[in-house]
């Protein structure tokens, strides 16, 4: 999916130039999906995105919703205690949308954007990783544990 | 005849916009400000503050406070560790209660109030931000139906204030059962922040149960919070009955990030669309020539985390920043209660079931387990 090459790349780029210090928290909510099969795969996606922005290998994983249930929730947990709540979506009447709060240590980065629907064809091509254990927790009802300290 | 309004407790406390909110309601007449007879000198001093301000006596006594004339309702706002015995006196002397969030420093204390309450048949209510604009709009799109039937709910509620001291980061080890929550420099803002996320998502959704939580608390930015061991920021996973998902990020994060008062976003999702409700939507904002970008107040070594409309508030930067339109008086709200003899929009029943979502995001967050909930 181009727009989410586009996406990581860009924030990617200007959380790294330092200018809102060490990024800590990460809210995305991601309405780029028009196939509820592709709901999951977004979700692993941004989870991939959180560990580019965020700087640090993930520590947990829990995740709600599912396919069936037209989004998907992930809260993710990583290493050196950073977090995020991750969101993916159905598109609704051909609107999409990607919703993104990163808040640094000195400051914070805001995305509002709003997607034309070409940009969002194909697969995400990242995260299979997160998207397996986001289906392990939803599976089990609690948090998958990736990395223990 | 009007209200008869005690005080219990004065600066550097919400009381200092509370107070202020009753003594502009034509409907009241401040009594006195009070608070329990063993309070420190600085708090004491804090107390005699207010009263001057307010033009009213200082009575040092809670006990003898509650004893005077004309007392109808009680508007109580202490550190939280005290304020669940605190309410309870004030519940047992028969007063109406206006009571700071989150409602107690434990659950015990707020269970027993919350069954005096309902044996002696009070008027309550916490204050909490349901009266905001950006709240009533989230709930007039969930009673519209407007995105089908509610699938999850994602709110994010920071307050940029404080001067970010850039911690080294590491993962917090929790508390299960915290029992201090505020000291003059430092709170806990998961339990000062969260609670009106918890509130508001119970209120807007018409009180459905929260099942389950899952949570994680951060020291991301504050040297203060480090030191007293409170986290600066959390991240909340909820279950809701009938299958709804909530998220929750709440924290102090620092005056640098954001303009404003800080980020309020709400994002609703339902099984036939979506919505998103920004709170710093409505506001006035200023770009032009001469600014010069980011101006903070001075820190206040009796306020460093700028907790209290008493201390500088004024921030400015590029592009300069204003709220807009003032939200109505939540002490009028509870006065209309009065009036009307009905319940307030989060009473003492409902800040009790977001007291124990909280104290279960604290188990949570201390075990790395999801925790159930009643």
């Amino acid at each position: 999916m181009r727009y989410l090459e586009w996406l990581d790349k860009t924030v990617g780029d200007r959380v790294s130039s330092g200018v809102i210090g060490a990024p800590v928290f990460l809210r995305a909510d991601l309405q780029l999906a028009a196939d509820h099969g592709l709901l999951g795969p977004l979700a692993g996606a941004a989870v991939e995105s959180a560990v580019r922005w965020l700087n640090a290998s993930v520590h947990s994983i829990y995740a709600l919703g599912g396919a069936a249930a037209g989004n998907v929730t992930v809260m993710a947990e990583f290493s050196g205690g950073q977090s995020a709540l991750l969101s993916a979506e159905m598109i609704w009447d051909g609107d999409a949308s990607a919703q993104l709060l990163i808040i640094g240590q000195k400051g914070s980065l805001r995305i509002d954007d709003f997607p034309e629907l070409p940009q969002l064809k194909g697969s995400p091509a990242a995260g299979k990783r997160w998207h397996d254990a986001i289906l392990r927790s939803i599976e089990a009802g609690k948090p998958v544990v990736m990395a223990r300290e | 005849m009007p209200y008869g309004v005690l005080i219990v407790t004065g600066g550097m406390s919400h009381q200092e916009n509370y107070a202020a909110g009753f003594q502009q309601d034509p409907r009241c007449k401040v009594i006195a400000v009070t608070d329990e007879a063993s309070v420190d000198e600085r708090r004491a001093r804090l107390n005699q503050a207010l009263a001057d301000q307010l033009k009213v006596p200082h009575v040092r006594d809670l006990r003898e406070a509650l004893a005077l004339p004309g007392v109808d309702l009680a508007s109580i706002c202490t550190e939280h560790h005290r304020q669940g015995r605190v309410a309870i006196q004030c519940a047992e002397a028969g007063k109406h209660l206006y009571i700071d969030k989150p409602m107690a420093g434990n659950l015990e204390e707020a269970r027993k109030l919350a069954a005096i309450v309902r044996a002696k048949k009070l008027r309550t209510q916490m204050f909490t931000q349901v009266l905001l604009p950006y709240a009533q709009r989230v709930r007039r799109i969930l009673r519209r139906g407007q995105v089908g039937e509610l699938r999850a709910i994602h709110c994010d509620l920071h307050f940029a204030k404080g001067f970010s001291d850039s911690p080294p980061l590491a993962r917090r080890k929790e508390t299960a059962s915290p029992d201090m929550f505020l000291v003059p420099d430092a709170k806990r803002e998961m339990f000062n922040i969260a609670v009106y996320s918890l509130a508001m998502i119970r209120w807007a959704t018409g009180g459905r149960p929260f099942r389950t939580v899952y949570a994680t608390t951060a020291n991301y930015f504050f040297n203060e919070n480090r030191q007293r061991d409170f986290e600066d920021f959390g991240a909340l996973t909820l279950t809701l009955d009938g299958g709804v998902t909530a998220t929750i990020s709440s924290g102090r994060v620092g005056w640098r990030s954001h303009p404003g008062g800080g980020h309020i976003r709400t994002r609703i999702v339902g099984a036939r669309g979506s919505a998103f409700v920004d709170g710093g939507a409505a506001h006035g904002e200023i770009c032009a020539d001469g600014q010069s970008y980011w101006r903070v107040p001075a820190k206040n070594p009796a306020d460093p985390m700028a907790f209290w409309s008493s201390s500088d508030q004024r921030k400015t930067g590029g592009p300069e920043w204003f709220n807009a339109a003032v939200a109505p008086s939540d002490q009028s709200a509870f006065i209309d209660t009065l009036e009307q003899n009905r319940d307030a929009e989060v009473t003492v029943a409902d800040a009790l079931v977001v007291l124990e979502a909280l104290f279960g995001a604290y188990r949570s967050a201390a075990r790395g387990e999801v925790v159930r909930l009643a």
